[in-house]
């Protein structure tokens, strides 16, 4: 519906004689505002994109359940381009070891994370001890060597961005929590081994690529209810800590 | 004057005991020996007589030995000084008993044979001083008791110093003062008084506290400054004398309103009591305020029954009321921004979810709350000093005529900021709206669409002057600033900014031919409507200028900075008014020339010249004086001299126009102060004036009391304080005259007599 409106935008335009003498204006490319981008992380190495498909269903329950617009196509960016600071939003994930960045890519994500930008990692293996969880770990301590990742707690605004979340789901429940690196009031690194992005994976004629296990569909309920929330906290931070809010939630969560 | 001898003994010289001692001892010996030569022969009663004298002629050469001398003064009797302080204080006139305290005064001291003068005169030397704040010698003796009461303070302590000092070769033996002992200026400590003063102190107190009736506000603690809707309290003490049993009301008022009120139960003779008032301010401003309790009969003075003061009342923080209308980088950096200021109170309202998006689970799993449209819109808003709509469209949310009550809210003196956005400006349903004719900008009535075509920005000729914009104090670096910033995303393509806006920053399209700004479309103007002002910012994206500019390496502080800016421009934080008075200082002495200083910049932020001021000093009573401004050396810059003649404090308002253009107005508050602290209390204070007394070994007399008796004890008193003057000096040896030595040759004679008739011989 949306789309059909933004499609017939040009034509309305056309017969109030904008262009009645001929002249292109130059503000004509008609679109909706900015909108949300999903932009991943090409890591040298490993299995940058084990899930190519998991963001486009997440987009689309995005949309359909809340007011964010958000582009379906995603960006793939490299950690060492400017590009990122026009992206406050980055997914990093894999299955393996990746190798480790370089001090340019490190000095870039210092600097993205610490002005505003959000990182969600993920390791999508689904099990403990991987090589990508190593190196991971290991380049954040480089990158921020005085801040350590954290289980995040269950009153964190995370949990409350949009759905009041009490499970935490993914294509396994490696731990029934998310970590990560608190700077200030914020949470700029997120990070999850429940391989969030494989329960969010449809293939291209619209069927699970993968099982959630041992939860099944609810479990994949769960993911999908906090990649939204996810998503809201990139683009609302702490709004929902804010004093207005904080009774409501109260009486919700008991 | 008087003479007198004095005669006085003392020895000359002391021996050392080394050789007197031993001298001593063969005298005795001596004796001794001379006794038993001559008892035999002479028998016991001669033999006694013979050692007697023989001893006494030993003693005495002995005596001889200490050089005994006979002193011999004649000493001359010096009057003493006597200083005789007169209070001459307003308290001094102050009425008891039909009759002002001084009254009782001029008896002592006028005419030649005034009690006290006549004995004063007799029993020393008299020197008559005036005093209140500072202390004076009377011309003539017989001016003493006649002069005006008007001192507008009393300093005892320092008067007497000031009496020491006036006469260091000469000092005063003794002080008598004449005083109601209301001592308000200086050490106030009547002990440490007396000790400084180093002279006994005769005191006579007049005024009595049984006949005094005031009611007091006194020692008035209230801030300079303080901030709307906080609680504030203003102090004070309430002083009652002779009122026991009365109830007394009081308030606190700013122009015609009331505060604050109460009662107080006066149930001491002595009421002395400190008491708080508490309000909470509830407009932004200079005010004039005035505490008052209301009078009684019979009171000695109604002046000091009201204080007024000044106070400033500011905004502690900004309330900023956001909506947007999605969650957003444009959300999620402006929310940062504010949230950076401490001095922002943000309260936000994302619009998570619309009605078309559909939430399959129960309301109570999810984290959102209504948006109280009714109550934000109906009743609250003038509780926000800042209204931002970020890419919000109103008309799923609430009915169209809220609207007009935004724009009676900015029309009032609010502020509203619109944030561009394909939901926002004409694409909001804002098009011919109450909201649209406070905006900055014109839409077209059935909207418009928003354009994401990349665009670049530059500053307008009014942008590079104006404070918003203005993110570095020099003009290239400015420039460069500006330059610097990444291009945006898109923009409102509104028809035009209004005839009344000025336009800051315009957007072109990126990668074609740069062309004049005056080419471009409105990317950011504001408009002042009203008392209130607005801005539209017309892009989503200007937080690219935020988080690409870090990626640039340029960091933050522009964008920051221009949000900080802006916020301050349309609340219009005095910092960046356009008509602005400055003074010098805030307090002045009644009848001094006030400095005062006006700086008008015209609508594009630059000096004003050729402005035309129309300026008045409102006084503590209400009276309106024209002031004239006249131009200084520096462009945009007005000085003017406004007199403060009555003591009190005074508004000082401007207001600037140049042809039909008002360009603004500003206010300033002065302080006249008044120097009369005898309003204050005028009670008298006998207290102080006994322990002067009697710390310095002097004496108090009530001046009902003070009658011959009591001036016969003045003048004793200071006869004893007399000093002897040595005239002549005399000593006497009296081991060198005739008749110690004939003494001497008399005693041995009577002694070889005796000898001789006894046949020793």
């Amino acid at each position: 519906m949306r789309a059909a409106a933004v499609a017939a935008l040009p034509a309305v335009e056309f017969l109030m004689g904008r262009r009645a003498h001929g002249q292109a204006d130059p503000y004509d490319d008609l679109d909706q505002a900015e909108r949300f981008v999903f932009a991943q992380v090409r890591t040298q190495g490993g299995d940058w994109d084990p899930h190519p498909m998991a963001h486009r269903p997440l987009l689309l329950e995005v949309m359909a359940r809340t007011s964010v617009e958000a582009s379906l196509d995603r960006k793939v960016l490299s950690l060492g381009s400017r590009e990122i600071f026009s992206n406050p939003f980055l997914f990093l994930t894999g299955t393996e070891a990746f190798e480790p960045f370089s001090e340019q890519e490190r000095d870039n994500l210092q600097l993205y994370l610490e002005s505003g930008g959000l990182l969600f990692a993920e390791d999508a293996a689904g099990h403990l001890g991987t090589g990508f969880d190593r190196v991971f770990r290991e380049e954040m301590r480089r990158i921020l060597p005085k801040r350590e990742i954290r289980r995040l707690p269950s009153n964190h605004t995370i949990y409350r961005s949009f759905y009041l979340i009490r499970q935490v789901g993914g294509r396994r429940i490696v731990h029934p929590y998310l970590e990560g690196i608190q700077i200030g009031d914020m949470t700029p690194i997120l990070y999850s081994q429940n391989d969030l992005g494989g329960a969010w994976e449809k293939d291209p004629v619209g069927n699970w690529v993968n099982q959630c296990e041992p939860g099944g569909e609810a479990q994949r309920r769960d993911a999908f209810k906090l990649g939204v929330n996810i998503v809201l906290y990139a683009l609302t931070a702490n709004y929902k800590q804010d004093k207005i809010h904080l009774p409501f939630i109260k009486r919700r969560v008991g | 004057m008087e003479s007198l001898v004095r005669e006085s003994f003392y020895f000359a010289h002391w021996p050392s005991l080394l050789w007197f001692v031993p001298l001593c001892l063969a005298a005795t010996a001596l004796l001794v020996l001379y006794w038993r030569r001559a008892r035999g022969p002479a028998g016991l009663r001669v033999t006694f007589l013979l050692v007697a004298l023989r001893g006494l002629v030993f003693a005495t050469l002995l005596i001889y030995l200490f050089q005994p001398t006979l002193l011999r003064q004649t000493l001359q009797q010096i009057p003493p000084n006597v200083a005789v302080l007169v209070d001459r204080s307003a308290s001094m006139d102050a009425k008891e008993e039909g009759e002002p305290r001084a009254a009782r005064v001029a008896p002592l001291l006028e005419g030649e044979n005034a009690p006290l003068r006549r004995a004063l005169r007799s029993a020393g030397k008299v020197r008559y001083f005036h005093f209140d704040r500072r202390v004076r010698p009377v011309e003539s003796e017989s001016a003493a008791g006649q002069a005006e009461n008007e001192g507008t303070g009393t300093d005892i302590a320092g008067a007497l110093a000031g009496v020491r000092e006036l006469n260091p070769g000469n000092p005063a033996a003794a002080i008598v003062l004449l005083s109601d002992g209301r001592s308000n200026l200086g050490p106030v400590g009547a002990q440490e008084v007396a000790r400084r003063a180093g002279v006994p102190i005769v005191a006579v107190g007049f005024g009595s506290r049984e006949n005094f009736r005031d009611l007091q506000l006194l020692d008035l603690k209230a801030p300079d400054l303080s901030f709307i809707r906080h609680e504030t309290k203003v102090s004070f003490r309430l002083r009652a004398l002779g009122f026991k049993g009365r109830r007394v009301t009081l308030v606190l008022k700013s122009g015609g309103q009331l505060l604050a009120t109460r009662g107080v139960d006066l149930d001491r003779d002595v009421f002395d009591e400190r008491l708080t008032f508490t309000f909470r301010p509830t407009e932004v401003g200079l005010f004039r305020l005035a505490l008052e309790v209301f009078s009684q009969l019979g009171e000695h003075s109604r002046v000091n029954n009201t204080v007024d003061f000044s106070m400033q009342v500011l905004r502690d923080k900004l309330r900023v009321l956001y909506v947007s209308g999605r969650p957003s980088w444009s959300y999620r950096f402006f929310r940062r921004a504010l949230k950076q200021d401490p001095g922002i109170d943000l309260i936000s309202f994302v619009i998570l979810r619309t009605i078309t998006d559909d939430v399959n689970i129960p309301q109570n799993e999810l984290s959102l709350i209504s948006f109280p449209t009714e109550r934000i819109f109906t009743r609250e808003l003038h509780n926000f000093d800042l209204l931002i709509f970020d890419n919000f469209s109103f008309r799923p949310y609430f009915p169209f005529y809220y609207l007009e009550n935004i724009a009676k809210y900015v029309t009032n003196g609010g502020a509203f900021l619109m944030i561009g956005g394909d939901s926002s400006f004409g694409a909001g349903g804002y098009g011919d709206s109450p909201v649209e004719h406070i905006l900055p900008v014109e839409m077209r009535p059935r909207g418009e669409t928003y354009s994401n075509r990349p665009v670049t920005v530059s500053l307008t000729e009014v942008g590079r002057s104006h404070p918003i914009t203005r993110l570095s104090s020099d003009a290239q670096e400015n420039f460069k600033l500006w330059d610097s910033f990444p291009p945006l995303r898109g923009i409102n393509p509104v028809v035009r900014a209004r005839d009344a806006a000025a336009v800051l920053a315009v957007a072109q399209p990126s990668g074609g031919t740069a062309s004049p700004a005056s080419e471009g479309r409105p990317l950011m103007a504001v408009m002042e409507v009203g008392k209130g002002r607005t801005m539209a910012i017309l892009s989503s994206s200007v937080w690219r200028w935020y988080f690409e500019s870090v990626g640039q390496r340029k960091g933050n502080r522009s964008y920051l900075n221009l949000v900080k800016r802006s916020m301050d421009w349309l609340v219009r934080s005095p910092s960046l008014e356009r008509v602005r008075l400055s003074g010098l200082r805030r307090e002045y002495k009644v009848g001094e020339d006030a400095e005062v200083r006006l700086r008008v910049l015209d609508k594009n932020y630059r000096p004003a010249l050729g402005a035309d001021i129309d300026s008045r000093l409102v006084d503590p009573y209400g009276n309106r004086v024209p002031v004239r401004f006249t131009p200084s050396r520096e462009p945009g810059l007005y000085a003017a001299r406004p007199r403060l003649k009555t003591p009190g404090p005074y508004r000082l308002e401007a207001e600037a126009r140049r042809g039909d253009e008002a360009l603004g107005e500003s206010a300033l508050l002065l302080d006249a102060q008044t120097f009369n602290v005898e309003d204050e209390d005028a009670s008298p204070d006998p207290t102080f004036l006994r322990t002067l007394a009697r710390t310095s070994n002097g004496l108090f007399y009530p001046a009902k009391a003070f009658d011959a008796r009591a001036v016969s004890e003045v003048a004793e008193l200071v006869e004893s304080r007399a000093r002897l003057n040595l005239v002549e000096e005399r000593e006497m040896p009296l081991w060198k005259i005739e008749y110690a030595f004939a003494a001497l040759v008399f005693l041995l004679g009577l002694e070889w007599l005796l000898r001789r008739r006894r046949g020793l011989v």
